[in-house]
């Protein structure tokens, strides 16, 4: 698949000719430069933009056939992301945040018992009242990690979760995706950290939307 | 089970962005309030003419010739008024192909500043055999005649019932107060005719400055017309057959109001146009400067599962809340002035005004909320169209 932006007098190329197939229960990591494409693949897995040309297949279905509703609820129930920015909405609880993730589409779980546990588990839950600004950096990250999970997606995109972080919650937030990863989750992850490496069973490089695999490593 | 709803998310939307929501709904509400307050003053003034020509009871009043001007203020403002004609015009008036009943009325003004009279009042003599103003009021609620020496009072004149009035050093009694109409009627006291004549003769010596009635002087005929026959038309063949009078019918009254009114109304429903217009644009305005700010939160939103139709049905309802809070304050704010100015503002515009009834200020709060809610929905149309359409992708990238 190939993404080009548009700017009006120029265009950019971010992802050029990908072909990536990511199996079900694998934990692969891209890393690369700044502006080399990472976030916009991501975001091509994840249906959040339309490639320019090519296919975006989900257990061989093509993403973008699908009407709006459909997609939507396809990145609801099997998709969880974790963005780079604080991806919280700023005028709901941290608890509301997590509801959120289950007020698009009917789900058929008790929503404040789901999200009383994620947030026992990311250790927030102490904050389950607190609004966003009254959080920090590695306290969003959580919660956010936290909805991600809220509806127990099958494939979870984290954008750099543990950039700006100190080194302790950046563990702290690797042993989190490292948990849902054995539980059974697909993990695509964009990082640069050296402590994430091991856990991947597949490395990639981008460079200038150029995607190159490093080794696989089955685990 | 489900998450949060589309209300709970919009309220809170509103709440946590307090400065935002207060502005708009002020701007909304003053648009509302003005627009509620113009209706109730437009719809108060046609319930008291409605009220009060239901009160006078008749189709048809003769005056003297040039006094159609001071009777009508005097009957839509309560100026107090006196003139004088000829009895023998109701014998000219009674005979006219048309007519069922004709009755004869005086109107006198009370002395202002005197220590004779009780006040600057406007008296209207009746005769109790042929009335079909008062004696219908008498029948029904004071259930006797009405003493030579006793008055019906107006709604606005506060002696109660019982207690004693002066005029011209006649001493009457308060028997009984009719309700309120909103026009001149209501600052109106009303006396046995033989007792104005009574009282005339006696101010020679009774009152500071003497009342000049004859007893075969009047000031006014007022007709009834019968059913089969149009009010105008009888008060052309009056024009024609009786001399030196002026003729006043009911629907003409109400047409000179309305003409009063007119330019005023239309000027303030151009106002309101405008306003309304400009706060359209504006809620517009600020509607699409907030989903710009939000983009981020919409293009959150979408990626976590949110259609493209809940983006939009969210703006949506949070515009349709913010504008019911803003038509709220409107009309609780319009009534609120209304209700403490109305007899300012009847005053000042010289138009009567009666507080329109349960139902028909109920219509008006319902318009005027519905014209409110309205406005939210159109400003916030496009804002909602452009957000519930962006890529998810395009929306968070852009609202960094």
């Amino acid at each position: 698949m190939t993404k080009i932006y548009d700017c009006g007098h120029y265009q950019v190329a971010a992802v050029k000719n990908i072909d990536l197939e990511v199996r079900k229960k694998h934990f692969v990591l891209i890393a690369g430069r700044s502006g080399s494409g990472k976030t916009t693949l991501l975001s091509l897995i994840g249906g959040l933009t339309r490639p320019t040309s090519g296919y975006i297949l989900f257990e061989g279905s093509d993403i973008w056939a699908l009407d709006d509703r459909s997609l939507s609820r396809m990145r609801n129930r099997r998709i969880g992301f974790i963005f780079q920015f604080a991806s919280l909405i700023p005028t709901l609880t941290v608890n509301d945040n997590l509801k959120l993730a289950a007020s698009f589409h009917e789900v058929d779980y008790d929503v404040g018992g789901r999200a009383k546990d994620l947030l026992a588990l990311v250790g927030m839950s102490e904050k389950a009242e607190a609004y966003p600004n009254q959080l920090s950096g590695g306290q969003l990250k959580r919660v956010a990690i936290a909805r991600a999970l809220m509806n127990s997606p099958d494939l979870i995109l984290a954008d750099e979760p543990t950039g700006d972080l100190d080194e302790e919650t950046e563990k702290e937030i690797v042993q989190i995706l490292k948990k849902t990863n054995e539980d059974g989750a697909t993990v695509v992850l964009v990082s640069h950290s050296p402590d994430i490496a091991p856990f991947a069973t597949r490395r990639f490089r981008m460079s200038h939307g150029i995607l190159t695999e490093e080794d696989e490593v089955v685990r | 089970m489900k998450g949060l709803g589309l209300l709970q998310l919009s309220r809170q939307n509103l709440r946590r962005r307090l400065f935002r929501t207060l502005a708009v709904a002020t701007c909304l509400g003053l648009v509302t309030g003005i627009l509620f307050s113009e209706s109730l003053i437009a719809e108060g003034v046609q319930r008291s003419l409605q009220v009060g020509i239901a009160r006078l009871g008749a189709d048809i009043l003769v005056v003297p010739y040039g006094q159609e001007m001071p009777v009508q203020t005097s009957l839509l403002t309560g100026e107090p008024t006196s003139f004088y004609m000829n009895r023998s015009v109701e014998r000219q008036i009674a005979v006219v192909l048309g007519v069922e009943r004709t009755s004869s009325q005086l109107f006198i003004a009370s002395l202002q500043r005197a220590s004779c009279c009780s006040g600057f009042f406007q008296l209207i003599a009746f005769e109790p055999q042929s009335d079909f103003t008062i004696t219908p009021w008498l029948k029904s609620n004071l259930k006797r005649p009405l003493g030579s020496d006793e008055v019906i009072v107006g709604s606005k004149i506060f002696t109660p019932e019982g207690g004693e009035l002066l005029f011209y050093g006649h001493r009457f009694t308060v028997a009984g107060k009719l309700e309120p109409t909103g026009m001149g009627l209501d600052a109106a006291v009303f006396i046995p005719i033989q007792t104005a004549y009574l009282m005339a003769a006696e101010s020679i010596v009774k009152a500071e400055r003497p009342l000049a009635i004859k007893p075969d002087q009047i000031s006014a005929v007022l007709v009834k017309v019968d059913s089969a026959t149009l009010p105008d038309i009888v008060a052309s063949r009056i024009t024609r057959n009786v001399e030196h009078v002026s003729v006043i019918t009911s629907v003409r009254l109400v047409k000179s109001v309305g003409e009063h009114l007119s330019g005023l109304i239309q000027s303030l429903f151009l106002l309101t146009g405008t306003l309304w217009a400009v706060s359209t644009l504006l809620v517009g305005t600020i509607f699409s400067m907030t989903m710009n700010e939000r983009r981020r939160e919409i293009g959150l939103l979408r990626a976590i599962g949110a259609t493209g139709r809940f983006i939009f049905k969210m703006v949506i309802t949070e515009a349709a809340l913010l504008t019911f809070i803003g038509g709220l304050l409107g009309v609780v704010g319009g009534g609120a002035i209304m209700f403490s100015f109305s007899l300012l503002i009847s005053k000042s515009l010289e138009v009567p005004y009666l507080w329109p009834t349960f139902v028909q200020v109920s219509e008006m709060i319902a318009i005027s909320m519905a014209i409110a809610i309205l406005t939210g929905l159109l400003a916030s149309l496009y804002p909602a169209v452009v957000a519930s359409r962006m890529e998810p992708l395009y929306a968070i990238r852009s609202g960094e």
